[in-house]
This record gives structure tokens, C-alpha cells and sequence, in this order.
């Protein structure tokens, strides 16, 4: 993740397209948080480090940090892993659909998408439980 | 035991494997071989295996990850048995993950435990752990 100085989560990035009244198009940090959480929620065998559900809104700020520079946008993610899965595959998988849904609803390019798993969970120790 | 970490550079970004993750994969291999128990009488299975300092051990180099455990045998089961088991359930298991390659698996058979020692309860080990 990266160091505080770095963020910019609360900073609003302009896309090169405007709109036909010719004003600028703005994405925040916060959003694009909030669509990689729904994102990864959407990913078999991983789930927030403490379980549950990934979050929209603010709880997504809680495991997903952006950094938008010149429109392209590089997001760290936060995640447990499910024990039993490939650790590799489901990172993979993460990726991509993040990458893909944030282009997809943002027009924003992704350039990476970092995953950190902190630990693992069982399914029999509440693996599914929600996260506090 | 200092946390190590294993870094993979995927095709979209860096993927980072804390070492909570290797060492609870090793943990739950343990807890399926038959004979193993903690080396010492007071603290759970988990604060051996998962929590005490010593009962695990990474070394990380680059994509390898070496591992040493510290286990105590119940008499009667035979140790070398008991010990390539652990080796091979361990090996098994972090391999599983798909991360990283495992070097060697060391085993250190701390103590010998009599058969008729009273195993702690979950609750019990839970409260130590």
C-alpha cells in the first residue's frame, strides 16, 4: 500500500473527453475505491482481511487505495485469501476484473493493480462473517 | 520470528503474500498428521503452532520458501513416520497455494508427549493462543 504522502484518494482526476455542454469529467479516488470493492466482491476465494463482504462507499476506502496521475490510475487492494483456493489464480482473477470494471465505468486506464493478502481464512472459522 | 513476505510479479500489478498466510498454511498442515501435539504441556495447538514464537519458521528466499517446525510426538508413534509425514503435508499444502516454490522442511521433535496427557480442550487453546 502505499505511504499516506502518496495518496491521493480525495483527489478528483480529469478525463480527457468533455462533455457536449464543454465542461471536464471528473472521477474521484473514492469511486473508483468503491467500484474495485465491488469488483473484487465478485472474485471467488478471497474476502476483506477480516472477512465478510468488500464494501461500496467509505467502508471501501478501508481495503482499496487509488492513485490517479495523468488519467491512468494504479489501485492497491487489501484481501484476505479463502483457504483451499490457488493463491495466484484468484490474485489474477482480482486483477482483472478490477482493472476491467474500473475502465469499463470510468473511461479511466488502469496501469496496475497491486494485491496484498494479509492472511488466511477458514471456511469453518467464519470465513463469511461480517467484517466489523 | 520476523514476518516474511513472498512478492510475485503478475502481468497487472505486484502480488504480496504476507507471511501470516505461510505460516497458518503450515499451521493447518500440522493439525492433520496424526501424533503431533505442542512441545510444551501449557498453550493450545494454535499458540504453538500458529502464535509461539519459536513452533514455525519461514526463511524466504526469493521464490522459495524454506520452513522449520518444532513439534512435540506422542509415545508410541513412530517419529520418523510422524516427521516425513509433517514434511510431505507441508510441502503439499504451501505448494497448493501456487505462490512459491518450497525448499526444505525442517522438523524438530522437541519433546515426546505420553499418550495418556490430556489434550487441551478448543476452549482451552483458544484462551491460550
Amino acid at each position: 500500500m502505499p505511504e499516506n504522502d502518496e495518496r491521493t484518494s480525495e483527489e478528483e482526476e480529469r478525463t480527457p473527453q468533455t462533455t457536449p455542454g464543454g465542461g471536464a469529467i471528473s472521477v474521484s479516488g473514492d469511486v473508483i475505491a468503491s467500484i474495485a470493492g465491488l469488483a473484487a466482491a465478485e472474485v471467488e476465494g478471497i474476502t476483506p482481511p477480516r472477512g465478510g463482504q468488500f464494501r461500496k462507499g467509505e467502508a471501501a476506502k478501508r481495503n482499496v487505495e487509488t492513485i490517479i496521475d495523468g488519467g491512468e490510475v494504479r489501485i492497491f487492494i487489501k484481501a484476505a485469501l479463502i483457504y483451499g483456493y490457488k493463491v495466484a489464480q484468484v490474485a489474477q482473477e482480482l486483477q482483472e476484473r478490477i482493472k476491467a470494471n474500473v475502465e469499463r465505468m470510468t473511461g479511466l486506464n488502469v496501469n496496475s493493480v497491486d494485491v496484498e493478502l494479509v492472511r488466511v481464512l477458514f471456511p469453518e472459522d467464519g470465513a463469511q462473517e461480517e467484517e466489523a | 520470528m520476523a514476518e516474511q513476505h513472498v512478492v510475485i510479479e503478475l502481468a497487472l500489478g505486484k502480488l504480496t503474500v504476507q507471511g501470516e498466510v505461510l505460516s497458518t498454511t503450515v499451521t493447518k498442515a500440522l493439525n492433520k498428521v496424526e501424533g503431533v501435539r505442542p512441545h510444551r504441556k501449557a498453550g493450545g495447538v494454535m499458540a504453538i503452532f500458529g502464535g509461539g514464537e519459536d513452533s514455525v519458521q519461514l526463511d524466504v528466499q526469493g521464490d522459495t520458501v524454506n520452513v522449520e517446525v518444532r513439534i512435540g510426538v506422542i509415545l508410541g508413534y513412530p517419529v520418523q513416520e510422524v516427521s516425513l509425514a509433517i514434511q510431505e503435508v507441508i510441502r503439499g499444502e504451501l505448494e497448493q497455494l501456487g505462490i512459491a516454490k518450497v525448499g526444505t522442511v525442517n522438523v524438530a521433535i522437541k519433546r515426546l508427549i505420553p499418550p495418556d496427557e490430556e489434550p487441551q480442550s478448543k476452549e482451552e487453546e483458544k484462551r491460550d493462543a
